[in-house]
C-alpha cells in the first residue's frame, strides 16, 4: 500500500516537472513576445515617433530649423519662428511650444501626454525649446 | 482514499505554482526598450550642446555648464573642453552605471582647434 503510494507521488511529481517544462516553453516563446509587443506599442512607439518629430522640427527648414537665404544652407539646431504655424501640419498633437520659459505656441489643449526638450540656438543665444503633445 | 486525498492536495500546489509563474512573468516582464530610447534621448540632447556649442564657439567651461544645467538639469555628468574637464552634480560615493558620452573637433575662427566632450552619467 506504502510503495502504491510512493509510485503515485513520484508519478506525480514527474508529470508536474513537465509540465513546468512546458509552461516555461510556452512563457519563453507565447507570453514574453505577447507582453513585449503591449509594452512596444503603448509606449516605446509613441515615444520614438514624438521625439523624431520633435528632431525633424529643428532640423527641417520647412519647420523651425533656420535657412539661410545667402549661402542656401538649412542649419540644424538653430531655429527661428517664422513658419511656426506650419508645426501643425506635421504633428497635429503638437500643443505647446516654449522656448526658455516663454510660450511661442499654444492650442487650447491641456492634458499634455508627452514632452520634449531639446538645445537650440535661437536669436544668436542657446536656449531650450520644449515640444509638448497633447492628446 | 487517503492516498487520493495527499495527490490531490499535492497537485493542487502545483497547479498553484504554475499560475503564480504564468502570473510572475506576465506581470513582471519589461523590456529595455525605454532605457534605449531614454539613452538615445539624452544622446540627443548631448549632441544639441556639441553642435550649438561649435555654433556659438563656446570656449569657456563656464557657460558650456550653464547650457548643460538648463538642458539636463540636475543629471550627473561632465563637460571637457580641450584639456579642462569640469564634473557637474557628480558624486563619488554614487556608482552609476552607465556612462554616455560624445565629442566634437572643429576649428574656431580664430583657426585654431577646439576638442568638446560631454558626457552623461546614469
Amino acid at each position: 500500500m506504502k510503495s502504491e503510494k510512493a509510485q503515485i507521488m513520484i508519478f506525480d511529481i514527474l508529470v508536474t516537472l513537465v509540465l513546468v517544462f512546458l509552461i516555461i516553453e510556452i512563457e519563453q516563446t507565447y507570453i514574453f513576445d505577447y507582453k513585449t509587443k503591449i509594452v512596444s506599442s503603448e509606449s516605446s512607439l509613441y515615444f520614438l515617433e514624438k521625439n523624431l518629430v520633435v528632431d525633424q522640427l529643428i532640423s527641417d527648414c520647412n519647420f523651425l530649423a533656420k535657412y539661410d537665404f545667402i549661402s542656401k544652407v538649412c542649419y540644424k539646431n538653430n531655429i527661428q519662428l517664422n513658419s511656426l504655424p506650419k508645426i501643425v501640419f506635421l504633428d497635429p498633437s503638437i500643443c505647446k511650444v516654449v522656448l526658455d520659459d516663454e510660450v511661442v505656441y499654444n492650442t487650447q489643449s491641456t492634458i499634455v501626454k508627452t514632452s520634449f526638450t531639446r538645445g537650440v540656438i535661437y536669436d544668436g543665444s542657446f536656449c531650450v525649446l520644449e515640444v509638448d503633445f497633447c492628446e | 482514499m487517503n492516498n487520493k486525498g495527499i495527490v490531490f492536495s499535492l497537485d493542487s500546489i502545483f497547479a498553484l505554482i504554475i499560475i503564480s509563474m504564468l502570473f510572475f512573468v506576465f506581470f513582471s516582464v519589461t523590456t529595455n526598450e525605454i532605457e534605449e530610447l531614454t539613452n538615445l534621448y539624452v544622446s540627443q540632447k548631448i549632441s544639441d550642446l556639441l553642435i550649438t556649442s561649435q555654433f556659438l564657439e563656446i570656449n569657456s567651461l563656464s557657460q558650456l555648464e550653464d547650457n548643460y544645467n538648463k538642458l539636463l538639469p540636475n543629471v550627473p555628468g561632465y563637460i571637457k573642453i580641450n584639456s579642462s574637464q569640469r564634473y557637474l552634480h557628480f558624486s563619488k560615493s554614487n556608482s552609476y552605471k552607465k556612462l554616455i558620452s560624445q565629442n566634437i573637433t572643429y576649428v574656431n575662427s580664430f583657426g585654431k582647434e577646439v576638442y568638446l566632450e560631454i558626457g552623461v552619467y546614469s
